[in-house]
């Protein structure tokens, strides 16, 4: 499946992914740097939302970037999307955790006021809608956080942004396939 | 028999209303109906999504991993930002009152005086164990690209605070200038620099020890949009 056009369009932050993903096996610290800056809040809140606690999460970030460091030749970009490799190594890190605690309780392990817990694939989905939502752009930004927390129909959003109804519509549909093909893409490598 | 629109079955899935065609069709059409199940969901969690969904871990897990991974003597660059907050609610009041003002974006030009037009700014945030913060902003001076930098709260030292452009993966950098003892400096752009390929601003923290290299030790740091 293709992540991106061909044309290179500087700012668009796909193509920005995309060109991280292609260079992470063979890159230095610096493009791990890059890829940790750009991927880590995936990985932790993917974490504190699957533990329900702050501290597990940061072990659980710190110990999913190591081993993804530490086995980034293996990493294919031709073959799967980095996002899903890194959430499948931070689900791993989070069954260490499970079956560590079952042999032993981990001090501190109660879960933070405010924080539930989601089991792990809710949480990838949530994760990854949040990620794709942040990314849209202006405006479809706008557009789906009024269609979604505001409720406001498509003739509400379009009189609110003074924005023609078609442009309004077509920005939906394109916003929501591209959160339904982000799931199918990041999940086909869990 | 006709499939719905797929921005009609956007449209449901977020609540509206059906015609009675399309209503009747997706009952019957399983292609239409998975296309809306599978957008329904997506709704679903959506609404579901707290303020806090998306959060940066915390800084010192940067270190951390660092620290880990890295071999002896090799000095490693920091993570672009400290922490990233995701706030919908705020989100879209920002983006309403930006849209309703008719400016989208801040790249775009917004005149402040005849002779200065702002260009791009960015908030600068706290890294690792500081408190600096402040913003950064790149200003067309009479046609002259100039970045102004204004932080609050910069650590005691006995050495000085540089101001430098980063590549986003920190794997290059550019000195722009010396900060002030006044912490609000404003420097002109080196000719040919691309805020494109050097969009983070970085204010670190050197000695003098006649070392013209960045010392690693950043205080604040922040994006400038693209």
């Amino acid at each position: 499946m293709t992540m991106a056009d061909p044309v290179d369009r500087p700012g668009d932050p796909d193509l920005a992914d995309q060109r991280l993903a292609e260079s992470f096996a063979t890159g230095g610290e610096p493009t791990f740097a890059a890829v940790y800056e750009r991927w880590s809040p995936l990985v932790y809140s993917t974490a504190r939302r699957a533990t329900g606690n702050t501290d597990e999460a940061a072990d659980i970030t710190q110990a999913a970037f190591v081993s993804a460091w530490r086995s980034r030749a293996s990493f294919d970009p031709t073959r799967e999307p980095l996002p899903g490799w890194l959430l499948t190594i931070t689900r791993r890190r989070i069954a260490d955790r499970w079956s560590q605690r079952s042999r032993e309780p981990i001090p501190d392990d109660t879960p933070d006021p405010g924080v539930e817990i989601t089991p792990v694939d809710d949480a990838i989905d949530r994760i990854l809608i949040a990620d794709e939502l942040q990314r849209l752009g202006e405006p479809p930004g706008t557009i789906m956080r009024l269609a979604f927390y505001e409720q406001l129909t498509h003739a509400e959003i379009a009189e609110r942004l003074d924005l023609p109804l078609g442009t309004v519509k077509s920005h939906i549909r394109r916003s929501l396939d591209r959160m339904r093909r982000r799931l199918e893409v990041d999940r086909e490598a869990l | 028999m006709k499939h719905c629109d797929p921005e009609e079955i956007s449209l449901l899935a977020l609540g509206e209303t059906p015609s009675p065609d399309d209503a009747v069709h997706l009952l019957t059409c399983d292609e239409c109906r998975h296309r809306w199940e599978d957008l329904c969901r997506i709704v679903d969690t959506a609404r579901e999504l707290h303020d806090d969904e998306l959060l940066a871990p915390p800084p010192h897990i940067w270190a951390a991993i660092a620290e880990e991974i890295a071999e002896p003597s090799t000095v490693t660059a920091l993570p672009a930002r400290s922490a990233r907050r995701w706030a919908p609610w705020i989100a879209v009041a920002a983006a309403v009152g930006v849209l309703l003002g008719g400016v989208v974006g801040v790249a775009l030009t917004r005149p402040t005086t005849p002779a200065t037009t702002v260009v791009a700014s960015a908030a600068l945030d706290p890294l690792e164990d500081y408190a600096t913060s402040g913003a950064a902003t790149v200003e067309v001076v009479d046609g002259a690209e100039r970045l102004a930098v204004n932080v609050s709260d910069l650590p005691q030292t006995d050495g000085y605070f540089e101001v430098w452009l980063l590549a986003p993966d920190a794997s290059s950098m550019i000195a722009v200038g010396t900060l002030g003892a006044g912490s609000s400096s404003s420097f002109p752009l080196p000719p040919g620099v691309s805020l494109a390929d050097y969009p983070v601003v970085d204010i670190s923290l050197e000695a003098y020890d006649g070392d013209p290299t960045h010392s690693a030790i950043s205080v604040a740091r922040g994006t400038l949009p693209a």
